[in-house]
């Protein structure tokens, strides 16, 4: 190479070299790479007055959501006690009756025994009186008196029974009732903790749309940050662009005199405008 | 001095009948010591029974036993029929017996109760199935085999009565204590319809006693214990019928000797026969001793009795005959009318072989013996005569301190017909007696509705005999008697005149 060129590639090398180090970390420096802001669904737990609460947590692993209702241990063995009453209710309202109607039937029968035995054995003093307690008859198998007894005894059992029946079917009914009931007043502490946490929702809703909105508002910022930074770096390229223009400038009458000063010209073109890198994402 | 006769004229010697309850000396001369095959007659005299007049004349049924029931079978239809029984049989008829025992059915007993009802016979003894006749069934017959019939063993039983539009009936062999009852009006029902029993075990006012017999008395069902009454009111409804009064001590010991009277039940109680009386306004039902004046010898001869009695009431001739067929003995007692005691007037038919006694609708009365059926009629027992008796009770003539001497004995006798009469007299109680005989005039009456007006001759009226006897020997108590063979004529004693010379102070 002749003397021009190496006094170019001089030159430039001396310009190149020259260059402040944060010129040259525009074209070096890793772009500032901006980072979303973390607006995701934050779990939160709600707890009642009773002690109750309602958790929403997210699983570490699979980042999926549950929520996990705990009562208060007073609730849930109210809310097992009830569950219970109300299936042993409901068992008994579907239940075959006849085991209770012979309860009933046999307390009933147990208030008219007594009165039954005073009137048999009246009646038995009776015909012992009158000398007729060794009748039997055809018509009425013992005596009249001793029939009409039966008879009556008969009815009163007879009753005994259908009141028997009827109130075992009433006390079937009215544990169907109880049954519902039971159950229905058994979800009472779970509602009250549902009712407790759509309050909790709202704040929770609210919370989670300021964090949404903060979030954006941190991502705009770092944008515009970012693109400030840009702008800086840009007018610093620009000034060395100018720097280097001026150089080029001189370097183009030189290679139109000296061969080999395109080469140079070249040379410090690459130094200052590298391949461009790939785009950052956010 | 001579003293003057004096005189006890027995008027109508005896008609108050036998009496041997009380004292001799304190005795009533209407009283007698012995009435024997005597009964009091219309006129109230002293008289001699009538006989047995036997009328079976074919008895080969019967073999050598006797006849132990006679009854009279009715029925609505007039149809009549005469039940004996005996020889372990059934029979009918009366002058030939016809054995009419079911076939298949075997006896070996012969105490059976016979009563008509509706139309029916009922048979029962204690332990045989009951038989049934009727003119539609045309024969005696179990009555398991009468149609519509329903009868168990528990019916198998001893007494039966007919009353109340029912069969009563108790003792079976195993119990004497349930009374059962037919259906309305239907004898061999005792299932179904208004049949039933009682048991009146219970009732008994002594704690317990068994069933003897039953009587329909006084709108009352009458339950005689051996030693104890019940009188159960409303029969009609036996469901409803209630106890309305006990006698405790005093029982029925066989049930064929309870007759009803009409007014009064009578029945053989083990202390003598004895009557229930019948009071409409009273609640109670009295019980009087019938038999008050032989109530020791009848007492004596019921303790010696093994076989069953019997008893027949007869209104027409105003008594009630109650055989002892061991001691072949019959008391007779007189119903006109009661004593100042309550006591009947009694004689005796002593030595006489009446086993059964009936009396039909006619007023016939039936006897029962080893020559088959009689009837009670005309003055020979069979043919046979029997022996009438009469003796006084003691006499004192108003001072049984002082000594008598007997003079004469003046009988008035109606009847007799040629019979002989053996007038005794003693002294003192001795068993060793005075007699002087004598005969009656012979006459034999013809009374019109007694004898056929052509077949015997006409009287005037009965023969009357009047003789004085001379009488010796001496004591402080005289006893007089009398006695004849009665063979085909009747025979009474009208008076009897005892004239005596009262002496010395003994």
């Amino acid at each position: 190479m002749g003397i021009l060129s190496d006094l170019l590639g001089g030159i430039a090398e001396d310009l190149y070299g020259g260059i402040p180090q944060e010129v040259k970390g525009i074209y070096t420096d890793e772009l500032t790479q901006l980072t979303s802001p973390d607006i995701t669904f934050q779990p939160f737990t709600v707890m009642g007055p009773t002690g109750a609460q309602t958790g929403i947590t997210r699983d570490p692993l699979t980042g999926q959501l549950s929520t996990q209702f705990t009562l208060d241990p007073t609730e849930l063995a109210l809310q097992d006690d009830l569950l219970a009453q109300s299936q042993s209710m409901l068992t008994s309202a579907v239940g075959d009756r006849s085991a209770r109607e012979q309860d009933i039937y046999d307390t009933i029968r147990a208030t008219q025994l007594g009165e039954e035995e005073r009137q048999r054995l009246a009646l038995e003093e009776r015909l012992a009186s009158q000398g007729r307690l060794g009748v039997q008859t055809a018509m009425f198998g013992g005596t009249p008196e001793q029939l009409a007894l039966a008879q009556a005894q008969e009815e009163a059992q007879a009753r005994a029974s259908l009141a028997a029946i009827e109130q075992a079917r009433a006390e079937q009914m009215q544990q169907a009732g109880l049954s519902q009931q039971f159950l229905q007043q058994a979800y009472t502490p779970q509602a009250a903790m549902l009712s407790a946490l759509s309050p909790a929702l709202n704040i929770a809703s609210l919370e989670d749309v300021a964090r949404r909105q903060q979030g954006e508002f941190d991502y705009q910022t770092q944008l515009a940050n970012l693109q400030g930074a840009i702008g800086q770096s840009q007018g610093l390229a620009d000034l060395y662009a100018g720097m280097f223009a001026g150089a080029g400038g001189l370097l183009s009458g030189l290679t139109a005199a000296v061969p080999g000063t395109l080469d140079a010209v070249a040379s410090i073109k690459n130094a200052f405008f590298p391949t461009p890198t790939a785009p950052v994402t956010a | 001095m001579a003293q003057p006769l004096q005189s006890i004229n027995l008027v109508a010697p005896a008609f108050q009948g036998i009496n041997t309850e009380d004292s001799p000396l304190a005795q009533d001369t209407s009283f007698a010591e012995v009435a024997d095959n005597a009964i009091i007659d219309r006129q109230g005299r002293l008289a001699a029974r009538q006989g047995n007049s036997v009328i079976t004349t074919t008895k080969t049924v019967l073999g050598t036993d006797y006849i132990h029931n006679i009854h009279e079978f009715y029925d609505s239809a007039g149809n009549e029929v005469i039940f004996s029984t005996g020889n372990n049989k059934i029979m009918t008829g009366t002058t030939t017996l016809v054995d009419a025992t079911p076939a298949s059915y075997t006896i070996t007993a012969n105490d059976w109760k016979i009563v008509n009802f509706n139309d029916h016979a009922y048979f029962f003894q204690r332990g045989y199935e009951p038989l049934v006749y009727s003119d539609t069934l045309g024969a005696v017959t179990k009555m398991t085999a009468v149609p519509g019939s329903s009868v168990t063993s528990n019916q198998y039983c001893h007494e039966v009565i007919a009353g109340f539009g029912r069969l009563w009936v108790v003792g079976t062999t195993t119990n004497d204590t349930i009374i059962y009852w037919s259906d309305l009006l239907d004898g061999d029902d005792f299932s179904g319809g208004s049949s039933g029993s009682i048991d009146v075990s219970k009732a008994w006012p002594d704690g317990a006693d068994k069933v003897v017999a039953l009587a329909a008395h006084n709108g009352f069902l009458v339950i005689f214990g051996e030693h104890s009454i019940l009188v159960y009111a409303n029969p009609e409804t036996p469901a409803s019928m209630s106890l309305a009064d006990t006698v405790s001590g005093v029982g029925c010991i066989d049930r064929k000797t309870v007759q009803s009277i009409g007014a009064d039940l009578l029945f053989l109680s083990d202390d003598g026969l004895r009557s229930l009386g019948r009071v409409i306004q009273e609640k109670s039902l009295p019980v009087t001793d019938a038999s008050r004046n032989v109530k020791q010898d009848l007492i004596a001869k019921i303790k010696t009795k093994t076989s069953p009695a019997t008893s027949v009431y007869s209104p027409e001739n105003y008594f009630y005959l109650l055989g002892l067929p061991d001691s072949n003995l019959i008391y007779c007692f007189d119903l006109r009318g009661r004593l100042e005691n309550g006591a009947f007037r009694v004689t005796k038919w002593p030595s006489v072989d009446f086993k059964s006694f009936a009396r039909d609708r006619n007023g016939d009365v039936y006897i029962g013996t080893v020559d088959g059926i009689g009837k009670y009629d005309g003055f020979d027992d069979n043919n046979s005569s029997y022996i009438f008796r009469y003796a006084s009770p003691g006499l004192t003539f108003g001072d049984p301190s002082k000594l008598k001497l007997l003079k004469k004995i003046r009988p008035t006798i109606v009847g007799g017909n040629d019979a002989d009469i053996i007038l005794s007299w003693t002294y003192d109680f001795s068993i060793q007696a005075n007699t002087s005989r004598f005969r009656v005039g012979s006459a034999t009456p013809g009374f019109y509705g007694v004898s056929e007006y052509t077949a015997v001759e006409f009287t005037l009226g009965d023969l009357i005999s009047r003789k004085s006897l001379n009488c010796t020997g001496n004591g402080s108590v005289i006893s007089v008697g009398l006695q004849t063979e009665v063979n085909g004529s009747s025979i009474s004693l009208q008076e009897m005149n005892v004239l005596a010379l009262v002496g010395k102070t003994v």
